[in-house]
């Protein structure tokens, strides 16, 4: 199914329910593992992924046609991964990136979807990253989106998403050094 | 918005999937409506499926015989240097290389530190690539 047909199946009321359950299907793990990579934990993540396709669900009828589909949900999920984080960062009176990390250290982590040793490894390194860099580096080398793309996503320039890829690069292949 | 919580104890990646379409569409109130085509209609297409992945095995086995292929766990320092040097796409694979081997000496290639103009000029870059 092209986005086009998906798109004709989500805007009419009588096959939107049948769009949805495509579209779920098909970007519910990679919009797990995006949002992962933001928060670094999986209970966070569950009920991020949860409010995503729910908000998707209700605002699809907005959604204009501008940018591709897939990348209308990353933001979306990037948006509410974010907001996530800062009101539980709020509530904890600590900053987003200790929240992440602290996150990592406290409960479950990809051990949950069986994710190997060495992406276990950088998931933890990633955690170390300011959060920004993170979801850069995450988008671009698990999502496999181009930083132009990605800069669409974050609705930032293209040339802030490649400082912010090349730091988050560096800094993982120094803590790699280090592991 | 108060949506169900449920503690999720180390949940498999097919059931955590299925939990969560029924979080999902319960919270919306609808049911998941699968297109017919997924489902074979006819007794003989499981077994003109079976026959077809059969092949494909037996395809894919001659295949390596006739071309033995180098995995990534097998690359050399000269075939990474070789990748490093082709374009932005071999520097993602050989990130991968990294990320799958964790191997030293491939990291110690790609570790090699930048310059200030490096830096600078793949910022500045406006690589279609990208």
């Amino acid at each position: 199914m092209t986005e086009s047909e998906l798109l004709r199946l989500l805007s009419n009321p009588n096959t939107k329910t049948r769009g949805f359950t495509y579209l779920f299907d098909l970007y519910k793990q990679r919009l797990y593992h995006h949002i992962h990579s933001i928060t670094h934990n999986h209970q966070y993540t569950d009920d991020v992924l949860q409010n995503t396709f729910i908000k998707v669900y209700h605002h699809v009828d907005r959604f204009e046609g501008k940018s591709s589909l897939y990348t209308w949900l990353y933001r979306i999920a990037s948006n509410e991964a974010l907001s996530f984080l800062k009101k539980e960062a709020k509530h904890r009176q600590i900053s987003i990136d200790e929240l992440r990390l602290s996150a990592l250290n406290k409960h479950q982590t990809t051990d949950d979807l069986d994710i190997p040793k060495i992406e276990k490894k950088l998931s933890k390194a990633l955690a170390q990253l300011p959060h920004r860099q993170a979801m850069v580096f995450s988008m671009h080398h698990d999502q496999h989106l181009k930083l132009k793309e990605i800069a669409v996503i974050l609705e930032t320039s293209l040339g802030n998403v490649k400082s912010l890829h090349h730091l988050a690069q560096k800094k993982i292949k120094t803590i790699l050094k280090q592991d | 918005m108060t949506l169900k919580r449920r503690l999720l104890n180390n949940p498999s990646k097919d059931s955590y999937f299925t939990d969560l379409e029924d979080r999902v569409f319960s919270e919306l109130g609808i049911e998941p409506i699968r297109s017919p085509n997924r489902s074979t209609p006819y007794p003989v297409a499981s077994w003109s499926l079976a026959a077809s992945i059969a092949l494909l095995i037996g395809a894919a086995w001659l295949y390596s015989l006739i071309f033995p292929t180098v995995g990534i766990d097998r690359l050399a320092t000269d075939e990474i240097a070789t990748f490093l040097s082709v374009d932005y796409e071999s520097e993602r694979y050989l990130d991968e290389a990294i990320l799958a081997m964790g191997n030293e000496i491939t990291l110690k290639w790609h570790e090699e530190e930048l310059t200030n103009e490096d830096v600078t000029l793949f910022l500045n870059e406006t690589n279609d690539n990208y």
